[in-house]
């Protein structure tokens, strides 16, 4: 039996992630360096260090952003 | 953590302080982007060119950018350099203050001294990016309430320039021109009021040009007007050869501030004899 799955919005894309899923999976599924990203769960900054406990819900908004070149 | 990014390297020997900004002692007064560069090992090597001690970067969603997996942090040593996040591509308060948390929290993170800086910007419309002077009060208002020490992006307006300093902006930073414009200073007249203004009862608070810079002598006459910094972007970047040219400002901004510091001669109608007007042994004309 499959385990059941949420749906998140993350970084305006629907992506399917087991239910329960902390944001470092996310991001790790992702191939996304943690280190270099900031994360917010519906418009609201979830620090680095509750990254791994923290958990998603069916249809969390989830943006992680980094630093790109600018002026 | 501190890191002193003055420490390696001498001042020039011109008698000047180091820059001071929002707690930070800066060696060198310009500020680089980091954007628009053909290659990220370009922009690595003419940062290190440009002498520069602290570099605007943006904040997108990963991945939108460099699929290859690099980051622009491989390419910038957090020890050698302070960044600056900037709100750019923000159109409302709301948006600026939400993208200056975000860059907060991933400089926290890394461990970077300017984690609580930003170089806020709020632009009013695509085609000219000039900021959006109601919503640049109202979001560097909201940011030095939540802690942050806030560099505004502006016109050159001297009486916005006085309520961004009343709303606790750490600089004020007037555009000498639109962004990427390369059209240098066009209002001096308007930059020196705002100089005379900001610095009035405050001599040592840092105004510094953001933006229009086109080459060397824009940086040079920045300074001479009396600009406490200059930042820039695009006239390295999409210079031919963008090294060579990030030399070419250091130089100016040296050049320029010396200027500064050395009491120019006023400008005069008619000319004034270098060599003695006595015991001349030729004839005059009349």
């Amino acid at each position: 039996m499959n385990s059941p799955t949420i749906t998140v919005q993350f970084n305006g894309q629907a992506v399917d992630v087991p239910a329960g899923s902390s944001i470092s999976y996310l991001l790790t599924s992702a191939e996304i360096r943690s280190q270099l990203v900031a994360v917010e769960v519906n418009s609201e900054i979830v620090p680095r260090e509750d990254h791994g406990t923290y958990q998603l819900g069916d249809g969390d908004i989830v943006e992680a952003v980094t630093l790109v070149g600018g002026g | 953590m501190s890191i002193d990014v003055c420490a390696s390297e001498e001042l020039p020997e011109t008698g000047d302080a180091p820059l001071q900004v929002a707690g930070h002692t800066l060696s060198s007064r310009l500020i680089v982007g980091t954007g628009k560069y053909d290659t990220l090992p370009l922009m690595r090597d003419s940062l290190l060119a440009s002498g520069s001690r602290a570099v605007t970067v943006a904040v997108r969603r990963e991945r939108m950018y460099d699929r290859n997996g690099q980051n622009i942090l491989d390419y910038i040593d957090p020890t050698q350099f302070l960044l600056l996040p900037n709100t750019a591509g923000c159109y409302n308060a709301t948006d600026a203050v939400r993208v200056a948390k975000l860059g907060r929290e991933i400089l926290r993170a890394l461990e970077n001294p300017g984690a609580n800086w930003v170089k806020l910007e709020v632009l009013g419309d695509s085609k000219t990016l000039l900021p959006d002077p109601v919503a640049t009060i109202e979001a560097c208002q909201r940011l030095v309430e939540d802690g942050f020490q806030v560099l505004c992006y502006t016109s050159d307006d001297p009486i916005v320039a006085k309520r961004l300093k009343a709303a606790g902006a750490a600089s004020v930073m007037p555009a000498g021109s639109p962004i990427g414009s390369g059209q240098g200073i066009l209002n001096p007249n308007n930059l020196q009021i705002i100089l005379e203004y900001l610095k009035e009862d405050d001599p040592n608070y840092p105004v510094i040009v953001d933006a229009g810079v086109g080459t060397a002598s824009d940086v040079a006459v920045a300074f001479e007007l009396g600009a406490d910094g200059v930042l820039l972007n695009s006239a390295i970047a999409h210079a031919r050869d963008p090294i060579q040219m990030s030399v070419a400002m250091k130089h100016a901004a040296i050049a320029g501030r010396a200027a500064f510091l050395s009491g120019r001669i006023p400008k005069r109608l008619y000319a004034t004899a270098s060599s003695p007007q006595e015991g001349v042994i030729s004839t005059r004309p009349w």
